[in-house]
């Protein structure tokens, strides 16, 4: 991997190819091509049912695609070969709902996986697991049980948990949306240093000022199509559809 | 059979004793010179189930008669009674019997004075007739753990004393704690009264709920060692019908699905019949208890798969896709993850189950596999009294009370927060908890 070069310059980590994906008869997304590379931050906005959260639960799977191409890493993840469960080690997620596990402490929910899967050693799980928490400010909540935990709290949780497992990528499907609004920021401030600190991102969020200070491109997505896709200030600024113009004056008003 | 027997052997014993005695004085001495000699010692049989045994602690009778010759002038008879039997002396009756055939009954006037457990009887006139005396100590309860008891008597004849020879023993079955307890309450005046009202004797009388105890003890135990294997059994039966019944393989649904609707769609009754009945013809026998326990766990964990079933999906979907998304497999993910989440979601349904799966145990009974109500049974056969079922109830509530509580509180529980230990900070934040 040519890691050495810097970011924009480098080949694509994940590379998305006329990715269909339809419900029955309801066709979700409609041919989806992206390139996001290395160390970058990509917002991804829309209205509900534009499809953003399918095209985002695509990229690890739990949605399976109709058709199209999905390359992550040089491995197209859609082969019937795959190793799926080793793609998503890769890939780490956060959900609207947090999905942390309620039956074990944050702590736990923290090493669980590591575990299990990266079968790495309860000590150095433990270890890994207060580093993570500390990262995201929890340092002293690591025997809290879910349900005693804040939603905001929760979510840094679910991020420590993701964080562990040394991902490659971050998918984040509307990370704060569940949230109480005086909550979003601590979460919001999670994911910003996580930018900073060079992490490949896909975040679908409805978090117009994150969108705006942190992307590095942002794309808009309407009716299972990417309608525009450019740098945040383009985008926001000067946008070239007048859906993008219309969906943004709404949020922004 | 066995205890026919050991009394059959007992009284020939007895026979023998007494025919050896005479025989040897008849042998030994001639009859003027023979001086008062026992004829028998017995006491009176006592026992409810065996018309010939003398128990302990329950109400008897002693008699001694002896044999005297005439002129004898027996002035004095003091009979010492071994510690441990005790005795009243108020319907004591002394008679002498004469005649040729001794029909001829005649009180005899005396004074009688205890000390100890020596009854010490003065004649008014010395006894000079020849013919047998016999004394009668009403009110005696020998020692509760039975026992061969050796009776002693002297007599003072013409102003010397004799020791009365050859007396033999009195042989006492010993009898239980509770059986004790239930002879005794039986004296007791409240009881009497209490078992005057037909109702009560019948369902409540005391003595035999006290007797009935120890035996339906056992049943109890029984019916316990058969929960307690076949649930546990029963839970690994659930989890793989539950598998194959959300499989997506259509000969395990199949399967499975068939199965739990046999199953939850007869009678348990009829399932053991089957089984106990069936299985012999078909050539396979399998002991009562073993079969017991599998027709209970093959039943169970149909009821209990659809718990599992109800439970792994009651999970939400977002916990296995949280899983997933760390890359766990899908076998991981219901391990970790969907199971532990289940069980705690299931534990009362799962303890509604084994309430109800103890509570059939009883069905059992039907094919003679000796649990609670079968132990109940046989104690009703014999004494006639329903109480034995009563006392059988109440070893089902013992653990069916206390476990619905528990259902109850843990529902509870569910429903609302956990109390756990926090730190200052957070205990102060929730006001409710007991710990500072």
């Amino acid at each position: 991997m040519p890691d050495t070069a810097t970011a924009p310059a480098t080949d694509p980590i994940l590379s998305v190819r006329d990715l269909h994906k339809s419900f029955g008869s309801t066709d979700v997304l409609k041919g989806i091509s992206l390139d996001i590379r290395k160390g970058e931050v990509v917002v991804v906005l829309g209205p509900s049912g534009s499809g953003k959260s399918t095209m985002l639960r695509c990229l690890n799977r739990l949605e399976e695609p109709t058709s199209g191409q999905i390359i992550f890493e040089g491995e197209d993840i859609c082969a019937s070969k795959a190793n799926v469960n080793s793609i998503r080690e890769r890939m780490g997620m956060v959900f609207q709902q947090f999905n942390l596990f309620p039956h074990l402490d944050a702590l736990h929910n923290v090493m669980l996986a590591q575990e299990k899967v990266l079968k790495r050693s309860k000590e150095e799980a433990e270890r890994v697991a207060r580093e993570q928490l500390a990262r995201v400010g929890l340092a002293d909540r690591a025997d809290y049980f879910p349900d005693e935990l804040s939603g905001g709290q929760q979510q840094r949780v679910a991020i420590a948990r993701a964080l562990a497992m040394d991902p490659h990528v971050m998918l984040f499907d509307e990370a704060t949306s569940a949230l109480d609004p005086e909550l979003v920021r601590g979460v919001l401030d999670v994911m910003r240093e996580l930018a900073q600190g060079g992490m490949t991102m896909v975040v679908v969020t409805h978090e117009m000022g994150f969108a705006r200070d942190v992307a590095d491109r942002v794309i808009f997505m309407e009716g299972g199509y990417i309608v525009e896709e450019g740098a945040p200030e383009q985008v926001f600024e000067h946008p070239r559809s007048k859906r993008t113009r219309a969906f943004i004056g709404q949020v922004a008003s | 059979m066995n205890s026919i027997h050991h009394h059959l052997a007992r009284a020939l014993a007895l026979v023998a004793l007494v025919a050896a005695g005479s025989i040897a004085c008849l042998g030994a001495l001639p009859a003027p010179a023979c001086a008062m000699e026992t004829v028998r010692c017995t006491g009176r049989p006592n026992a409810e189930d065996d018309k010939s045994a003398i128990q302990g602690a329950t109400e008897s009778r002693i008699t001694l008669e002896t044999s005297l010759d005439a002129g004898e002038g027996v002035e004095q008879l003091t009979l010492h009674i071994p510690e441990g039997t005790s005795f009243s002396t108020d319907d004591l009756a002394v008679t002498m019997l004469t005649g040729d055939d001794l029909m001829t009954r005649e009180e005899v006037s005396y004074t009688e004075t205890v000390d100890g457990q020596d009854l010490v009887l003065d004649f008014d006139k010395p006894l000079n007739d020849a013919g047998h005396l016999s004394v009668m100590v009403y009110g005696v309860y020998f020692p509760q753990a039975g026992g061969d008891i050796q009776v002693a008597a002297s007599y003072v004849a013409n102003g010397a004393e004799h020791t009365l020879e050859n007396i033999p023993t009195i042989p006492v079955v010993g009898i239980s704690g509770t059986e004790a307890l239930s002879q005794w309450l039986e004296q007791q005046p409240w009881v009497q009264s209490w078992n005057e009202n037909r109702f009560l004797r019948l369902f409540f009388d005391p003595t035999i709920m006290v007797t009935s105890f120890p035996v339906v003890l056992n049943g109890f135990f029984m019916s316990i060692a058969v929960v307690a294997l076949a649930f546990p059994l029963g839970i690994p039966v659930a989890l793989l019908l539950a598998f194959m019944r959300m499989s997506k393989f259509v000969l395990w649904r199949g399967i499975a699905t068939t199965y739990v609707n046999i199953v939850r769609g007869t009678p348990l009754f009829l399932q053991i019949y089957i089984a106990f009945f069936g299985l012999p013809l078909a050539g396979i026998n399998v002991p009562n208890f073993p079969l017991g326990v599998i027709v209970m766990m093959l039943n169970s964990g149909a009821y209990m798969c659809e718990i599992f079933r109800a439970g792994i999906l009651a999970v939400s979907k977002g916990q296995t896709e949280a899983a997933r998304s760390l890359g766990m497999s899908g076998a991981q993910a219901m391990f970790y993850v969907v199971l532990p989440q289940m069980f705690r979601m299931v534990i009362p349904n799962l303890t509604n189950e084994f309430i109800t799966l103890y509570k059939d145990t009883s069905l059992l009974a039907a094919v003679g596999v000796m649990e609670l109500v079968m132990y109940a049974r046989t104690i009703v056969a014999s004494t006639g009294s329903i109480t034995p079922y009563i006392v059988a109830a109440v070893f089902y509530l013992v653990i069916t009370l206390p476990l619905s509580k528990i259902t109850r509180h843990l529902e509870e529980r569910a429903l609302g927060h956990r109390t756990r230990r926090r730190t200052p900070a957070a205990a102060s934040a929730a006001p409710t908890s007991k710990e500072a």
